[in-house]
């Protein structure tokens, strides 16, 4: 079924939507869940979740890109469950040597937090992550916002892992000078 | 600002470069520039042959068969490019209903839900109250929970051996009900059609767009069929099972080998939910 068909099966409030919406993107978001979770319960869970927060999402909101939408769904509550994990002090191998990766990039940059920052920062990821090149940006965003491990990025685009890394610590290294200047 | 913050900011790139790292092509491994080194430099002995062979008189022309430069495969991604401009995941509204899909994290969530469904009226809205309407959806009455409870009891519920019954889904909206069991890192999530169905292997195998094999269940009495969607390789991390089980139509997903799969099923007894929670409790 096309994704307009869902979308409409979503607004008509017809709940044939979410088994079609599992169809379709069940195994992309259960990918991205349980990259972040690493735990395939916790992100069978997730998935469950993403498609409730869908239905209450979609009215009013007619997503352009379905698939991209799910997944942002989908990320975030992982995210979410992750934290609590993380307090919890359990799971999470892959994102938190993530977040380690990209500790980098703000290390020295102001700890402000504010609404307007918040749209300032993401903003900016947004342009920066839209301006690499192709493999740049596929190989970044691969890593994380996919959460993938950096072998499985390297099988994907036929690389060595040696290459993925380093062209994940340039591009962090961007990253990370694109920041200093802006929030400084 | 701390990575993780940054790391949920990820969160924030635009659909469409979402949507292009699955698009972006495989590049060629390293040895690749050789083998089209070698193919060229093949070619190249070809043609200097070839030009040399019209040049040759005729009784030479045995001495030489030209050689097919070797070609190299290139795996291509899905291209699943989108079609419209970028959007955001926006705050969720508060007036929708959603479907209704009732949760138990466990057999003790369960039982306290059962226990809750034999007391008064008044006390099980003041349960329901306390345990929200996120989890208790689509329980808006005793009745309802007492119905709920009917629903799950008429699902066979699988004992398997080292396996706990880890969640409980029932999803009235789309007729199912799904039980998830695990055991260490390991899980078998059993999606049963409440609905009760006598349909055969073949059958299911003609109403369905996935490629399916049938599985020897040999002395598994209890499966009416046991079918395996198979899935390109390397796809997912699972196998995904259609069977009739007690009449019930049921979908099975589990990251445990085929073989694994089966002797679980083989030493399995099917009772009821109630009797799981109770030998639980023992």
């Amino acid at each position: 079924m096309d994704d307009s068909r869902i979308i409409d099966l979503f607004f008509a409030r017809d709940e044939r939507a979410i088994e079609e919406t599992n169809n379709k993107y069940g195994a992309y978001c259960f990918t991205v869940a349980n990259n972040i979770l690493e735990s395939r319960e916790d992100a069978e869970e997730c998935v469950s979740d993403t498609w409730l927060r869908a239905w209450n999402a979609i009215p009013p909101k007619r997503p352009a890109v379905l698939k991209a939408f799910l997944l942002k769904i989908a990320r975030n509550i992982s995210l979410d469950r992750l934290k609590a994990a993380r307090a919890a002090k359990r799971g999470g191998g892959e994102t938190e040597l993530a977040i380690e990766e990209l500790g980098e990039c703000v290390a020295g940059t102001a700890d402000v937090f504010g609404e307007l920052m918040e749209k300032r920062i993401s903003g900016l990821i947004r342009d920066f992550v839209h301006g690499l090149t192709e493999r740049e940006r596929a190989v970044f965003v691969r890593r994380y916002f996919f959460l993938e491990s950096v072998k499985t990025v390297a099988q994907r685009y036929g690389m060595s892992e040696g290459s993925v890394m380093t062209q994940l610590s340039r591009t962090r290294k961007k990253l990370k000078d694109i920041l200093e200047k802006e929030l400084n | 600002m701390k990575g993780e913050d940054l790391l949920r900011k990820m969160s924030d790139i635009e659909d469409s470069d979402i949507i292009l790292s699955e698009t972006s092509c495989k590049r060629r491994p390293r040895y690749a520039a050789w083998l089209y080194a070698a193919a060229a430099l093949l070619v190249g002995l070809g043609v200097f042959a070839a030009v040399r062979l019209i040049n040759k008189p005729e009784d030479e022309h045995h001495a030489y068969v030209p050689t097919a430069a070797p070609t190299e495969p290139v795996t291509e991604f899905p291209t699943d490019v989108p079609t419209a401009a970028p959007t955001e995941t926006e705050p969720l509204s508060t007036q929708a209903t959603p479907p209704e899909m009732l949760f138990f994290t466990g057999v003790k969530e369960y039982r306290e839900f059962a226990e809750a469904a034999k007391l008064g009226e008044e006390e099980f809205e003041s349960f329901l109250d306390e345990h929200g309407t996120y989890y208790m959806n689509g329980i808006c009455s005793k009745q309802d929970a007492v119905n709920a409870l009917k629903t799950l009891n008429s699902i066979p519920t699988p004992l398997l051996a080292g396996y706990e019954l880890w969640r409980i889904e029932l999803s009235s909206y789309n007729d199912r009900v799904r039980l998830i069991y695990r055991s260490g890192a390991h899980y078998i999530s059993f999606v049963f059609t409440i609905s009760c169905s006598d349909e055969d292997a073949e059958s299911v195998i003609r109403g369905t767009e996935h490629e399916l094999t049938e599985i020897d269940t040999g002395d598994i009495g209890e499966l009416r069929y046991l079918l395996r969607v198979m899935t390109e390789e390397g796809t997912s991390p699972n196998a995904y099972y259609y069977s009739n089980i007690h009449a019930h139509k049921t979908f099975l997903i589990t990251d445990i080998g085929e073989e694994e799969l089966l002797a679980l099923l083989r030493g399995c007894r099917f009772i009821t939910v109630e009797e799981y929670s109770e030998s639980a409790d023992r």
